[in-house]
């Protein structure tokens, strides 16, 4: 299996990142099983690095939106303006309709900017002046958002939510990558713009791979029985929706496929695991992180 | 993870629920008994901390409680005194669980309530082992034990699910075999440890030392059981059932009191006709008093009690538990065992001279009419069976001389009334006289004769010169039935009230064989009933190594029918041939020192194995892909043999971890 075009496009966005090879092969895994990609941190930490990295890497049409609290819809999506020659109405399309979106500061926007951005997630489609309007395919969103209890957010409805298939953190760096950026190197290292390596025929053949690596009886049960514990849980508000157990199988597949095997093993399940459930799941007190409950689960889970 | 750790052992407002319901249901039989602030502090800190539990408030600051919990001792202490008794003990025992129920926050607390539940509960053992208190203590255990289910398994919404109550009590049926092992083969007191006031007792009302117009016919209405009575041979007559209890000697005008003096003595004439000799086993509900009943007239004594000369049963203490005795009794005509100075004759003749002058002016004319004492008994007998006399057991109230009311006036009077009047008269003509109470018939009861309260009963006695007591029964002159087919026969011609009916009487009488059944085989099961038991299954004597066999087989096979229920519906998980080498390859490495979480994959532990002995990276890895790809990939015919590999590599492994221990 060829899939050394991935690695090496995962070791050029490593250039731009440093000590980040685990979020970097998570967010590759994301693209390829075919998810939108949340990236939650802290401001500074190299999001918005990231997020352009991966844009330039996969050579796709690129847009970029910042939002803010005084962002409409339509500085989304697009706008018809009318047209004294033609006495008509003109539309201009928005940065929506990209194959990749860079969604920076996701939650600085407010609720009905970003339910525009909904329908976009969902359907690949966008509906303006009563016309749906298919969007480019490969159609991706990269999110970045800061923690909700900053001053100035918006927090993301559960249904958004859902609509990302991961959601990584990327943390401080460590102290060696962190002495690197003083460097006067990195600075240079910064300034050129990655070559584009994988183009979109490339990704659509890899998603195709993908989608047909085997997974056996055994690995499935292990999925479902991680899926049911976040069920049957009463510290949380609610379950894994089977739209997020499909995610979760996908992703391992993916995960498999950047580990350059034709078949999941069930610790590229226990791996998607934290990614895709993360960002889902609430819990009845605030008392509680739902992540170190989701670990709870993977250590207590039988593993075959 | 702490806070996880933490969380994980909260309880939720359901288990909450089940606690106060627990702690509520254990300390209720007690409150009777407990102090009258008691309930205000339960219903108190039951409120507060459902109020915790449902409304999130806080919970009371720690300096509160303490507080509280100060108070309540200090309380207890102060009114019971500072003794090391039990109703000081079961009272703080009571207190504090209540109390404990306020700094309820965690799993540990709550285990901690509920197995003190099981202990509150069982105190009240020590008041009553009656049948009514056995059936609520048993629904209490079922609630308590509830309770714990929900605290291992709490996952269903509701409150009270079915599903849930049945899993408690198969718990508990399951249990109950070995429960009632335990109770027939563990070793057994003689006597119980407690010496204790039977609460049910208190405040019964029953035959006294005294009697007064009234005093009787009020037991008339009560259909409870005074004793039970078992014979050995034929049940005899109900008109010679006359059940002795308290001789009453001295008379004030109104009121009747037993002989506090005990002057006479006892003679012992020995008498060898056996053919009338009935033995009898009674079975005593508690009195609150020290008379046994036996039937006229004693010949020995039971156990444990003193024969007065007058034919009073008296034991040494108040009878407060359910008591039994078996006594020997004679039927005559006549009883001259009672040897009687001057001072007795003086007393069994005395009459307080200024009251009911119209009845010894009438005995002074009818003595002058007869010739022999028979003949004035008869006499009397005769006025009160053809005169205009009633049978009542709501007599008209009678006030100062109240033998002359009832002679010439009311003429309606209960035994107590005809006794009292009967007495009265042959003192008037200076015969010696007194009266006996206790209860006169029974009702035979499937194998048992019942005798009610409301069999309670009067009769006089009168000493014939040269021959001794007779039993003169005036009641039977002016109504037979009442004597030759027992109080029952009257009830049944009129009932007391508008309760009272043959069905709800048949229904007591069915409790009452239950309770007697539940006396007979658990509350009297003792060491010689168990000692037969011991018999039956082939030890003749109850030592400890009989004790240890038995019980240890009982255990033995307890244990071994839950190992095999184990055993048999254990989690059903496919062991795949896999797992069994994957262990292995573990094995090796956790033998060997290295330390690692449980449930961590092939790769993750891969990975630390090769941190762990770096001379043996080719072959984890060799191992690992192999492993991995033939347990997960999709191949189209898995080799068995290649397992064998597997196990070869591991065998390498196990060379090369060796080679690295001699290195060191």
């Amino acid at each position: 299996m060829n899939n050394q075009l991935i690695h090496k496009a995962i070791q050029a966005v490593c250039t731009k990142l440093f000590d980040k090879q685990q979020q970097v092969e998570m967010s590759f895994a994301c693209l390829l099983a075919g998810g939108h990609l949340l990236i939650e941190d802290k401001p500074g930490l190299g999001k918005t690095t990231l997020a352009g990295a991966i844009s330039h890497v996969l050579g796709l049409t690129f847009k970029r939106i910042q939002l803010t609290s005084d962002m409409l819809p339509s500085d989304v999506l697009g706008v018809s303006i009318f047209q004294p020659n033609s006495a008509d109405f003109k539309f201009f399309q928005g940065p929506i309709f990209t194959q990749l979106l860079l969604a920076d500061e996701l939650n600085r926007g407010t609720p009905r900017t970003q339910s525009a951005l909904l329908e976009a997630m969902a359907e690949q489609q966008v509906s303006i002046d009563g016309q749906t309007l298919q969007l480019p395919s490969p159609f991706f969103v990269i999110a970045t958002q800061n923690p909700t209890d900053d001053a100035g957010t918006f927090p993301l409805p559960d249904s958004q939510l859902d609509r990302f298939m991961v959601s990584i953190s990327l943390g401080y760096p460590s102290a060696d990558a962190e002495k690197k950026l003083y460097e006067s190197e990195f600075l240079n290292q910064q300034k050129t713009k990655l070559p584009a390596l994988i183009s979109a025929q490339q990704l659509n053949a890899m998603q195709e791979t993908i989608a047909k690596i085997h997974a056996n009886q055994e690995v499935k049960d292990y999925l479902h029985s991680l899926v049911l514990q976040t069920r049957d849980n009463k510290l949380f508000v609610n379950g894994l929706s089977p739209r997020a157990g499909l995610a979760l199988f996908r992703l391992s597949q993916a995960l498999a496929y950047i580990a350059n095997r034709d078949f999941v093993i069930p610790e590229d399940v226990k791996n998607a695991f934290l990614p895709v459930a993360s960002h889902r799941m609430r819990t009845l007190t605030i008392q509680q992180n739902p992540a170190s409950l989701l670990k709870t689960i993977l250590n207590e889970t039988r593993i075959p | 993870m702490a806070k996880i750790q933490l969380t994980k052992y909260l309880l939720s407002s359901k288990q909450i629920f089940w606690i106060l319901l627990s702690v509520t249901i254990s300390v209720l039989p007690h409150l009777p008994r407990l102090p009258l602030w008691f309930p205000i502090l339960l219903i108190g800190v039951i409120l507060s901390r459902w109020l915790t539990a449902i409304k999130q408030t806080k919970p009371l600051p720690k300096v509160i409680i303490i507080l509280i919990t100060l108070t309540a001792f200090i309380t207890i202490v102060y009114f019971q005194g500072f003794k090391l008794n039990r109703e000081i003990s079961v009272t703080i025992l009571a207190a504090m669980t209540v109390l404990k129920i306020l700094e309820t926050n965690t799993k540990r607390d709550a285990w901690m309530v509920v197995t003190l539940c099981y202990f509150v509960i069982l105190t009240r053992f020590f008041y009553s082992q009656d049948l009514l208190l056995v059936i609520y203590l048993f629904l209490s255990v079922l609630i308590i034990t509830h309770t714990l289910f929900i605290l291992q398994h709490d996952n269903k919404k509701d409150f009270i699910d079915k599903r849930e109550l049945k899993q408690t009590l198969g718990l508990l049926a399951t249990g109950l075999p070995l429960a009632v092992l335990f109770f027939l083969f563990f070793p057994r007191l003689g006597s119980p440890i407690w010496g204790s006031p039977d609460f049910f007792g208190n405040g019964k009302t029953g035959i006294g030392d005294s009697m007064s117009p009234g005093s009787i016919s009020q037991l008339f209405s009560d259909d409870s059981t005074a004793f039970r009575a078992t014979f050995k041979g034929t049940i005899p007559n109900n008109s010679d059932l006359y059940w002795r209890g308290p001789v009453l000697w001295d008379f004030d005008g109104k009121t009747w009191n037993t002989d506090k003096r005990s002057t006479s003595l006892q003679t012992f004439i020995t008498n060898n006709d056996t053919d009338s000799l009935i033995s009898y086993e009674v079975e005593l509900e508690p009195t609150g008093q020290k008379y046994l009943f036996a039937l006229d007239y004693v010949k020995t004594a039971p156990a444990d009690s003193t024969l007065k000369a007058d034919q009073q049963l008296i034991t040494e203490n108040d009878i407060n538990q359910l008591r039994h005795y078996t006594a020997l009794s004679q039927f005559k005509t006549y009883n001259s065992n009672e040897l009687l100075s001057p001072e007795d004759f003086a007393r069994l003749k005395y009459l307080p001279p200024s009251f009911n002058p119209k009845t010894k002016a009438l005995i002074q004319q009818w003595k002058r009419q007869v010739r022999s004492p028979l003949e004035l008994i008869n006499k009397i007998l005769t006025h009160f069976a053809t005169d205009e006399f009633y049978y009542s057991y709501s007599p008209p109230l009678l006030m100062g001389d109240t033998v002359d009311q009832f002679l010439f006036e009311t003429k309606s009077g209960f035994c107590e009334h005809y006794a009292s009047a009967f007495t009265v008269m042959m003192r008037a003509a200076g015969i010696p006289a007194r009266i006996v109470t206790g209860y006169q018939g029974g009702i035979l009861n499937k194998d048992y004769l019942l005798v009610k309260q409301s069999d309670a009963h009067a009769w006089a006695e009168v000493w014939i010169q040269n021959k001794g007591w007779l039993r003169v029964d005036p009641t039977s002159a002016v109504s037979p039935l009442r004597v030759e087919q027992g109080s029952q026969a009257l009830i049944r011609q009129n009932s007391r009230n508008w309760l009272d009916n043959s069905w709800s009487r048949k229904l007591g009488e069915r409790y009452d064989t239950i309770r007697h059944n539940w006396n007979k085989w658990v509350r009297e099961y003792n060491a010689t009933k168990q000692k037969a038991i011991f018999k039956v299954i082939g030890f003749d004597s109850v030592n400890g190594r009989a004790i240890i066999i038995v019980l240890g087989t009982i255990i033995l096979i307890t244990t071994l029918l839950v190992l095999f229920f184990l055993y048999i519906n254990r989690p059903k998980r496919k062991q795949s041939p896999y797992d069994k080498i994957q262990k292995k390859f573990k094995q090796l490495f956790l033998k060997n020192g290295l330390t690692a979480e449980e449930n961590l994959g092939i790769l993750e532990f891969s990975k630390k194995a090769t941190e762990y002995s770096p001379q043996s990276e080719n072959s984890i890895q060799q191992f690992t892909t192999l492993y991995l790809r033939l347990r997960f990939a999709e191949t189209e015919n898995k080799q068995v043999n290649l397992d064998n590999r597997l196990l070869k590599i591991i065998i390498k492994i196990k060379n090369e971890l060796r080679t690295k221990g001699i290195k060191e």
